[in-house]
Protein backbone atom coordinates (compact mmCIF):
# COMPACT_ATOMS: atom_id res chain seq x y z
CA UNK A 1 0.00 0.00 0.00
CA UNK A 2 3.06 2.61 0.38
CA UNK A 3 5.54 3.95 3.11
CA UNK A 4 4.81 5.75 5.88
CA UNK A 5 6.33 7.52 8.69
CA UNK A 6 7.53 4.07 10.47
CA UNK A 7 6.34 1.25 8.10
CA UNK A 8 6.40 -0.35 5.12
CA UNK A 9 2.94 -1.21 4.42
CA UNK A 10 1.52 -4.15 2.35
CA UNK A 11 -2.36 -5.33 2.23
CA UNK A 12 -3.21 -8.82 2.59
CA UNK A 13 -6.75 -9.09 1.15
CA UNK A 14 -7.49 -12.99 2.09
CA UNK A 15 -7.36 -11.81 5.60
CA UNK A 16 -8.39 -8.22 5.20
CA UNK A 17 -5.56 -7.01 6.99
CA UNK A 18 -2.74 -4.47 6.61
CA UNK A 19 0.78 -6.01 7.72
CA UNK A 20 3.10 -3.43 8.37
CA UNK A 21 6.78 -4.00 8.54
CA UNK A 22 9.21 -1.73 10.50
CA UNK A 23 11.56 -0.06 8.38
CA UNK A 24 14.12 1.07 10.66
CA UNK A 25 17.20 -0.62 10.21
CA UNK A 26 18.45 0.38 13.89
CA UNK A 27 14.98 0.18 15.76
CA UNK A 28 11.19 0.09 16.13
CA UNK A 29 9.00 2.84 15.25
CA UNK A 30 8.56 6.31 16.65
CA UNK A 31 9.54 5.19 19.49
CA UNK A 32 12.85 3.60 18.96
CA UNK A 33 12.92 0.48 21.19
CA UNK A 34 10.87 -2.49 20.64
CA UNK A 35 9.20 -2.93 23.59
CA UNK A 36 7.51 0.63 24.17
CA UNK A 37 6.94 -0.14 20.51
CA UNK A 38 4.74 -3.21 20.82
CA UNK A 39 3.25 -1.71 24.31
CA UNK A 40 2.41 1.30 22.95
CA UNK A 41 0.45 -1.35 20.09
CA UNK A 42 -0.98 -3.21 22.76
CA UNK A 43 -2.16 0.13 24.12
CA UNK A 44 -4.06 0.90 21.14
CA UNK A 45 -5.54 -2.85 21.25
CA UNK A 46 -6.88 -2.28 24.98
CA UNK A 47 -7.86 1.72 24.68
CA UNK A 48 -9.36 2.08 21.12
CA UNK A 49 -10.28 -1.63 20.50
CA UNK A 50 -7.86 -2.17 17.77
CA UNK A 51 -6.89 -5.77 17.00
CA UNK A 52 -3.38 -5.48 16.23
CA UNK A 53 -1.17 -8.64 16.08
CA UNK A 54 2.24 -9.26 16.47
CA UNK A 55 3.14 -11.69 13.32
CA UNK A 56 7.19 -11.62 13.08
CA UNK A 57 10.12 -11.01 12.59
CA UNK A 58 11.98 -10.28 9.32
CA UNK A 59 15.50 -10.01 8.37
CA UNK A 60 16.32 -6.65 6.96
CA UNK A 61 19.91 -6.54 7.59
CA UNK A 62 22.22 -8.79 8.50
CA UNK A 63 22.75 -8.20 12.32
CA UNK A 64 18.86 -6.58 13.12
CA UNK A 65 15.39 -8.12 12.12
CA UNK A 66 12.07 -5.75 11.67
CA UNK A 67 8.95 -6.30 13.23
CA UNK A 68 6.09 -7.50 11.28
CA UNK A 69 2.32 -6.40 12.72
CA UNK A 70 -0.94 -6.50 11.50
CA UNK A 71 -4.24 -5.17 11.84
CA UNK A 72 -7.65 -5.24 10.13
CA UNK A 73 -8.09 -2.79 6.98
CA UNK A 74 -10.67 -0.26 7.48
CA UNK A 75 -12.83 1.16 5.01
CA UNK A 76 -13.15 4.98 4.78
CA UNK A 77 -11.95 8.11 4.77
CA UNK A 78 -10.01 10.25 6.53
CA UNK A 79 -11.97 11.67 9.79
CA UNK A 80 -12.54 15.39 10.45
CA UNK A 81 -10.96 17.25 13.66
CA UNK A 82 -14.22 17.72 14.89
CA UNK A 83 -14.62 13.79 14.61
CA UNK A 84 -11.46 13.25 16.30
CA UNK A 85 -12.19 15.86 18.93
CA UNK A 86 -15.81 14.06 19.66
CA UNK A 87 -13.76 10.76 20.24
CA UNK A 88 -11.91 11.56 22.22
CA UNK A 89 -13.50 13.85 24.29
CA UNK A 90 -16.21 10.89 24.80
CA UNK A 91 -13.47 8.76 26.71
CA UNK A 92 -12.65 11.21 28.47
CA UNK A 93 -9.45 12.71 27.31
CA UNK A 94 -8.35 16.15 27.06
CA UNK A 95 -6.15 18.32 24.55
CA UNK A 96 -2.50 17.56 25.41
CA UNK A 97 -1.84 21.73 25.07
CA UNK A 98 1.20 21.16 23.83
CA UNK A 99 1.62 18.91 21.45
CA UNK A 100 -0.68 19.32 18.31
CA UNK A 101 -2.39 15.90 17.62
CA UNK A 102 -2.34 14.85 21.06
CA UNK A 103 -4.25 14.13 24.03
CA UNK A 104 -3.85 13.55 27.71
CA UNK A 105 -5.75 11.81 30.32
CA UNK A 106 -7.69 14.77 32.17
CA UNK A 107 -6.21 14.20 35.71
CA UNK A 108 -3.91 11.26 36.21
CA UNK A 109 -1.75 12.23 32.85
CA UNK A 110 -0.68 8.80 32.37
CA UNK A 111 -1.29 8.65 28.98
CA UNK A 112 -0.33 10.85 25.66
CA UNK A 113 -1.69 9.81 22.76
CA UNK A 114 -0.18 11.10 20.16
CA UNK A 115 -0.33 11.52 16.04
CA UNK A 116 -4.12 11.91 16.63
CA UNK A 117 -4.24 13.81 12.79
CA UNK A 118 -7.13 13.02 10.21
CA UNK A 119 -4.86 10.86 8.24
CA UNK A 120 -4.30 8.19 11.20
CA UNK A 121 -7.63 7.87 12.02
CA UNK A 122 -10.57 6.96 9.75
CA UNK A 123 -14.38 7.35 9.45
CA UNK A 124 -15.64 4.20 8.24
CA UNK A 125 -17.62 4.29 5.10
CA UNK A 126 -20.19 2.11 5.99
CA UNK A 127 -21.32 2.81 9.56
CA UNK A 128 -19.55 5.91 10.50
CA UNK A 129 -17.83 4.54 13.51
CA UNK A 130 -14.28 6.17 14.38
CA UNK A 131 -11.35 4.04 14.14
CA UNK A 132 -8.18 5.18 15.02
CA UNK A 133 -5.48 2.77 13.31
CA UNK A 134 -1.89 4.32 13.82
CA UNK A 135 -1.40 6.27 16.75
CA UNK A 136 1.16 6.44 19.70
CA UNK A 137 0.64 6.15 23.26
CA UNK A 138 3.64 7.41 25.91
CA UNK A 139 3.38 6.41 29.33
CA UNK A 140 4.04 9.70 31.79
CA UNK A 141 3.14 7.45 34.73
CA UNK A 142 5.62 4.56 34.69
CA UNK A 143 3.04 2.32 36.65
CA UNK A 144 0.03 2.76 33.79
CA UNK A 145 -1.67 -0.26 33.09
CA UNK A 146 -0.07 -2.03 29.76
CA UNK B 1 0.20 8.33 43.06
CA UNK B 2 -0.48 6.34 40.34
CA UNK B 3 -4.35 5.68 39.15
CA UNK B 4 -5.51 2.44 38.29
CA UNK B 5 -8.77 1.15 35.82
CA UNK B 6 -11.27 1.95 38.79
CA UNK B 7 -10.47 5.15 39.60
CA UNK B 8 -12.96 6.63 36.98
CA UNK B 9 -13.59 10.30 38.40
CA UNK B 10 -9.95 11.12 36.86
CA UNK B 11 -9.07 8.59 34.29
CA UNK B 12 -10.21 7.95 30.62
CA UNK B 13 -12.80 5.77 29.96
CA UNK B 14 -12.29 2.42 28.43
CA UNK B 15 -13.99 1.99 24.92
CA UNK B 16 -18.17 1.12 25.15
CA UNK B 17 -19.26 -2.40 24.38
CA UNK B 18 -20.81 -1.06 21.62
CA UNK B 19 -18.32 0.45 20.19
CA UNK B 20 -16.33 -2.16 20.65
CA UNK B 21 -18.59 -4.34 19.60
CA UNK B 22 -18.98 -2.34 16.08
CA UNK B 23 -15.96 -2.23 15.35
CA UNK B 24 -15.44 -6.66 15.84
CA UNK B 25 -18.16 -6.53 13.63
CA UNK B 26 -16.46 -4.50 10.63
CA UNK B 27 -14.12 -7.19 10.31
CA UNK B 28 -15.31 -9.43 7.83
CA UNK B 29 -18.79 -7.21 6.75
CA UNK B 30 -17.17 -6.52 3.87
CA UNK B 31 -14.25 -7.96 0.94
CA UNK B 32 -12.26 -5.05 -1.03
CA UNK B 33 -9.33 -5.63 -3.43
CA UNK B 34 -5.73 -4.99 -2.98
CA UNK B 35 -6.97 -2.60 -5.97
CA UNK B 36 -9.67 -0.20 -3.93
CA UNK B 37 -7.85 -0.97 -0.72
CA UNK B 38 -4.78 1.18 -2.70
CA UNK B 39 -7.26 3.45 -3.72
CA UNK B 40 -8.41 4.46 -0.48
CA UNK B 41 -5.20 4.82 1.28
CA UNK B 42 -4.42 7.06 -1.67
CA UNK B 43 -7.08 9.29 -0.90
CA UNK B 44 -6.27 9.56 2.75
CA UNK B 45 -2.38 9.93 2.32
CA UNK B 46 0.19 11.36 1.47
CA UNK B 47 0.42 11.26 5.64
CA UNK B 48 3.24 13.21 5.69
CA UNK B 49 5.78 15.29 2.98
CA UNK B 50 9.48 15.30 4.05
CA UNK B 51 11.55 13.60 6.51
CA UNK B 52 9.68 12.89 9.56
CA UNK B 53 12.01 11.64 12.71
CA UNK B 54 11.20 11.23 16.43
CA UNK B 55 12.78 11.32 19.57
CA UNK B 56 11.69 10.01 22.87
CA UNK B 57 12.72 12.46 25.75
CA UNK B 58 12.02 10.64 29.17
CA UNK B 59 12.32 12.67 32.54
CA UNK B 60 11.66 11.41 35.71
CA UNK B 61 9.33 8.97 34.35
CA UNK B 62 7.78 11.23 31.96
CA UNK B 63 8.15 9.96 28.75
CA UNK B 64 7.59 12.89 25.83
CA UNK B 65 7.57 12.50 22.21
CA UNK B 66 9.13 14.92 19.84
CA UNK B 67 8.54 15.03 16.04
CA UNK B 68 10.29 16.93 13.32
CA UNK B 69 10.02 17.30 9.90
CA UNK B 70 12.44 18.37 7.20
CA UNK B 71 11.19 19.51 3.58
Amino acid sequence: LGRGNEHDVYFDQASQRVIKVTQSTTGYGAQGDALAYLTSLSRCNRLFADTIRFEGLVRVAPLFDALAISQPFVQGTAASAADIEEYFADLGFVPDGQHAFAWSDPAGRAYLVADARPDNVIREGSTGLICPIDLQILVRDVAAPI
Amino acid sequence: MAKTNTDRSSSTKAPTPEYVAARKALRGSSHVSSEEAKRQVSQIGPKQSGTVSYSVERRGGVSMLKRSVKP
